[in-house]
């Protein structure tokens, strides 16, 4: 432990969305544009250790980490107790890499990885989908 | 033919959604989130950790929200 004392911890957090399209439609797309944080701390101690506190805090957070850098992300169905085999429902929030592999993982092999909507600022490949179909 | 929801209507493209959090700490691991939707809709509801870290496992933890939050 850092034996740092704080005695108050509020933080205010603005995280802004934006959704496209309609689910009426089939074109719904959400995307999370940003985040804003302030974080308000009363400690008696030395503000370089507070600031230590803070930035381990930040290193060590999940969530915080999980948004600053991308991991792959898949999903799969299972419907009626038979897995569902639509690969454009693999998340795409990821890179070109870890997308093939996803897709690859759930749904055998593709000539291709996939494709479709991707959010906003997303850097990633833009490929179509030879196949829905599963192999396994 | 009856109005659905506001949120489901299709001439409808673009939205923006903003929530803003306000978190305050009860203890150093027991906290107080207050949380609004474009600035109305107010909920408030607490985390916390478990004693492996020195909380009081009175809560769910940051993660078991986050993580459920893909099922939500």
């Amino acid at each position: 432990m850092l034996k740092v004392s704080v005695t108050g911890m509020r933080m205010r957090v603005r995280a802004r969305y934006r959704v496209t399209g309609s689910v009426l439609n089939d074109s719904v797309m959400g995307a999370m544009l940003g985040a804003e944080t302030t974080l308000e701390i009363d400690s008696p101690a030395d503000p370089a250790q507070v600031a230590r506190v803070v930035r381990n805090a930040e290193r060590g957070c999940f969530v915080m980490q999980a948004l600053l850098n991308p991991v792959p992300v898949s999903g799969q169905t299972v419907l009626n107790g038979q897995p569902l085999a639509d690969p454009h429902q693999v998340v795409r929030v990821m890179d070109a890499w870890h997308k093939r592999v996803a897709v690859q993982a759930l749904f055998g092999e593709l000539s291709v990885a996939a494709a479709g909507e991707t959010p906003a600022g997303a850097e990633i490949e833009t490929e179509t989908l030879a196949s829905t179909e599963s192999t396994q | 033919m009856a109005q659905g929801p506001e949120g489901l209507d299709p001439t409808v493209q673009t939205r923006e959604i903003a929530f803003e959090a306000d978190v305050r700490s009860v203890t150093p691991f027991l906290k107080l989130a207050t949380v609004s939707h474009n600035g109305t809709a107010h909920k408030t509801f607490v985390c916390d950790e478990g004693p492996s870290l020195g909380g009081l496992g009175s809560a769910p933890t940051p993660l078991m929200y986050f993580s459920a939050a893909l099922a939500f």
